[in-house]
């Protein structure tokens, strides 16, 4: 008996005593997830270094201790099917497969099902449907492979290139002098790139002769073939086109000439003629030299700038500067994380349960309260008892206490904080795939990973950044064919940037692409009855754009199966402004659209001003805060039944905190026409309101503790926290808080108008 | 040497095209209609057919089609000579299985041109 064939079909670990168990199968979920994350992260790298043999390693190394451990612990399901996984990187490392697109997706799809798998062996139900991923994997790819191999072997390619050697240094001189002089400064490059409909063949079309022609037409520098489409052995029909060739030109022909070409392409067939720009080729070459170090397997558009510095079209200089643009400017096609971040390098690390460090912070928040209580203390001491040496001896005391309190804190909470690489994760595979199910060209850079923040808001960020990239490249980023005519690079950019800001952080998600349009954006608002035809005429483009954040408003020309209908912009803003955080987006049309997150570096302590309502303390983030006025009789008057006051500039509703809140058995006195108002303005999803409040107490740090759900189900106190003096005030949530008040608004609007 | 089929019923079209293409080195064999050109491909590889498509007997587009019927020219680049008026004429040559197309009146190095499109 084979033992590597005969894996355990029952549990391995049935002899051990369920705690161990439970323990052992814990922490083989917690190491897959890393070596998952590590596995993706390296595929997503090959996809643009396919050559990069320690990144291939390493993705092999990630699947065979994926399948290895799973088997170990009685994970049967991600074992078996992670063994074709690793099967298929090994005939991939030996070269016996190409790592071609469709099997690349091949096994970015085969990650999402180990993920799938490990969580169904983990409840121990059925696991997803694997075949259809296996055949893509394990399809037979020698032709391919031969294929390949026979273009790029040496002998092919020898002939253009000269020696480098002294001998020859004289003539090579001559010979840059001498192309320049022949491609002249008014040679034009021009990257072509086509693939023959399927029944190109049979209707007397021929690559080879376009080819030809298209060397009557210009300089050919260098064709490449690229192999990705053809099938294997048994499934390739001979009458088929699968081809697609790729070629560089210098030629004084225009371009009309050069297309002209492909006249008789019939429908279903691919041609793509890009002129280049002196400065552009530049630029691609710089990012290329970078890798020119790694000997490369396939060739492919990645080789332009080595092509070109080869072909002596680019001077050294322009290369130099290209270089310094690409290092301020930051890599560029750099959809894959470098490998430095993949592999990460954070020192040595202890693994510690979330639930001990949130137990933790909790214990801190107990003793900032003490702290704040004990500071409440030292000042009724001084104030009502006259006891200025224990006033004295005290203040000394507390003065330590509350130093190490606080550092403790800044501590512990620091013990909570992880790079917001974590949160960038997932994004290069989000962009990858909306860019190629669109056919869209996108480079994702992402910068400031190392900026930390609390794991609760750094998980809390996933979603709303994931759909945030998703828009970014479904309705931001144009076609290529549309970049090309609109004058841009055909690849599109879009950035991810992260940066400490303040109290906060700020993660700034920009493109290029095509921008909003504001005047579209209030005729959708208009047409769907979000706002008036009036209201919408009043709005500045600024306050316009505001409005992609409005629930049910979607302005794609058509609805893409991508980004939805609509939903998500909305919840994009709830879910930050539930956090603390602050969404603002600008754009400008044919340029671009940026949208700006600001967060709150973590979720349990923040900044909060505190108010009274009906006898009762409530504390309310300051950043959801706009502005807080005391409101004269003669500056606020009734709107259909309605108090309203123009604050800000804008005519804000008022509404009593405590009717808001439904707090019937202690409600604050009701509004009278004599009286002046204390008023607290309110943003949340979307809308403003103002709140009247009893009285306003300075703003101070506060510590969020969870409360129990039943006090929480309308969703506007989310937590509880207790004051200095001993008091326990309410923490608001600002969305949900303002959709009260005006639900209460409208209510009462109702009643008025039934009267 | 690359051997072409130009069919036309026109004797100064025939001329004219099988002028330009010896000139670039090509060898011609002509035929005055559709059905004139069929027995001419029975007796000759024909690399490439430029075929005129109004012709008594078998016009070009029943000549296309008969062509790509026959195994041994399944591939072979087949040009219609159109006038600029007939793009009905164009798109049921393509159906057909026609190659390309060349608009009538062409000079000569524009007619070259297209030709070794398909067959250089």
């Amino acid at each position: 008996v084979n033992p590597a064939q005969s894996a355990p079909r029952t549990d391995p670990l049935a002899g051990l005593p369920p705690a161990i168990r439970k323990q052992l199968r814990e922490g083989f979920v917690e190491e897959a997830a890393t070596l998952i994350e590590e596995l993706e992260a390296a595929l997503l790298i090959l996809e643009h270094q396919p050559d990069d043999e320690e990144t291939m390693n390493a993705a092999f190394r990630a699947a065979h201790t994926i399948k290895g451990s799973a088997a170990g612990i009685g994970f049967l399901g991600v074992a078996d099917f992670t063994h074709h996984l690793e099967d298929t990187l090994d005939a991939i490392r030996r070269k016996e497969q190409s790592l071609a697109t469709d099997t690349l997706s091949a096994m970015l799809e085969g990650v999402d099902l180990i993920r799938a798998l490990l969580e169904a062996d983990q409840r121990g139900t059925e696991g997803p449907d694997t075949s259809g991923c296996l055949a893509r994997l394990l399809r037979d790819d020698s032709l391919r492979v031969a294929l390949s191999a026979a273009l790029t072997s040496p002998s092919l390619v020898s002939v253009e290139r000269m020696p480098d050697t002294a001998a020859f240094a004289g003539l090579r001189t001559i010979h840059v002098d001498t192309l320049r002089d022949e491609v002249g400064a008014d040679a034009q490059v021009y990257a072509i790139s086509f693939r023959l409909s399927a029944d190109a063949f049979q209707r007397g079309l021929d690559p080879v002769s376009l080819l030809s022609s298209l060397s009557d037409e210009a300089r050919v520098i260098r064709t490449v073939a690229d192999l990705d489409r053809l099938p294997s052995l048994d499934d390739l029909d001979p009458l088929v086109s699968y081809l697609r060739f790729s070629l560089i030109v210098a030629t004084q022909a225009s371009e009309a000439d050069l297309r002209a070409v492909f006249d008789f392409c019939p429908e279903g067939s691919e041609v793509e003629v890009t002129h280049y720009e002196r400065s552009h080729l530049a630029l691609v070459a710089a990012h290329k030299a970078d890798h020119a170090s790694k000997p490369e397997r396939r060739e492919g558009w990645r080789q332009l700038g080595e092509i070109l510095i080869e072909e002596h079209l680019l001077a050294p200089e322009e290369l130099e500067f290209a270089l310094e643009q690409q290092h301020t400017r930051g890599p560029m096609a750099a959809i894959a994380p470098s490998r430095q971040e993949a592999v990460g390098d954070e020192g040595r690390t202890v693994r510690v349960k979330q639930a001990k460090l949130d137990q933790l912070i909790n214990l801190i928040g107990e003793l900032v309260t003490a702290r704040n209580a004990l500071l409440h203390l030292q000042r009724v001491v001084e104030t009502e008892y006259d006891v200025p040496e224990l006033f004295k001896r005290m203040k000394d005391t507390s003065a330590v206490i509350n130093r190490s309190v606080s550092q403790l804190q800044t501590d512990v909470l620091s013990l909570r904080m992880v790079p917001v690489r974590t949160s960038f994760q997932r994004l290069p595979r989000v962009v990858r795939d909306v860019a190629s199910k669109q056919g869209k060209l996108v480079d994702l850079q992402m910068l400031g990973e190392d900026t930390e923040l609390d794991k609760t808001v750094a998980d809390g960020l996933v979603d709303p950044l994931v759909h945030i990239l998703r828009n970014s490249v479904d309705h931001g980023v144009e076609s290529a064919e549309a970049r090309r005519q609109a004058g841009k690079p055909e690849t599109g950019s879009v950035r991810v940037e992260a940066r400490r800001e303040g109290n906060g952080v700020l993660i700034e998600v920009s493109d290029d692409g095509q921008g909003i349009d504001p005047t579209r954006i209030r005729r959708a608002a208009i047409s769907k009855g979000l706002i008036t035809e009036d209201a919408g005429a009043r709005l500045s483009d600024t306050e316009s754009l505001d409005l992609i954040f409005a629930a049910g408003l979607s302005t794609a020309a058509e609805i893409t199966d991508v980004s939805g209908r609509g939903v998500g912009m909305d919840v994009v803003k709830s879910n930050i402004v539930r956090m603390g955080g602050v969404v603002s987006v600008s754009s400008e049309i044919g340029k671009g659209t940026t949208i700006r997150l600001q967060l709150p570096l973590t979720l349990s302590v923040f900044r909060a001003m505190l108010v009274n309502a009906g006898g009762e303390a409530f504390a309310l983030p300051l950043e959801a805060i706009r502005e807080t006025a005391s409101v004269s009789p003669t500056e606020w008057h009734t709107m259909r039944g309605r108090p309203v006051a123009r604050l800000g500039g804008e005519l804000v509703g008022l509404v009593p905190l405590t009717d808001a809140l439904g707090m019937r058995w202690n409600a604050s006195a009701p509004i009278e026409a004599s009286k002046d108002l204390l008023v607290i303005v309110v943003d949340g999803g979307g809308e403003r309101v103002g709140l009247v409040v009893d009285a306003l107490e300075q703003p101070q740090e506060i510590m969020v503790k969870p409360v129990e759900a039943y006090l929480s189900a309308s969703g506007a106190i989310s937590g509880a926290s207790v004051m200095g003096d001993g008091r326990v005030a309410l923490v608001l949530e600002p969305v949900a808080t303002v959709a009260l008040a005006l639900a209460y608004t409208q209510s009462m609007a109702a009643i008025g108008e039934a009267a | 040497m690359r051997t072409v089929l130009a069919v036309d019923d026109s004797i100064s079209m025939r001329q004219l095209v099988g002028f330009a293409l010896k000139k670039a080195g090509y060898n011609v064999v002509e035929a005055v209609d559709g059905r004139d050109a069929l027995v001419k491909l029975r007796g000759a590889k024909v690399d490439l057919v430029v075929t005129d498509l109004n012709m008594p007997n078998l016009d070009g587009i029943g000549l296309i089609k008969e062509i790509r019927a026959q195994p041994a020219y399944k591939f072979t680049p087949i040009l219609m000579l159109t006038t600029e008026s007939s793009s009905d004429k164009k798109t049921a040559g393509q159906a057909a299985g026609a190659t390309g197309w060349i608009v009538k009146p062409f000079d000569p190095d524009q007619f070259l041109k297209v030709v070794k499109r398909v067959c250089p």
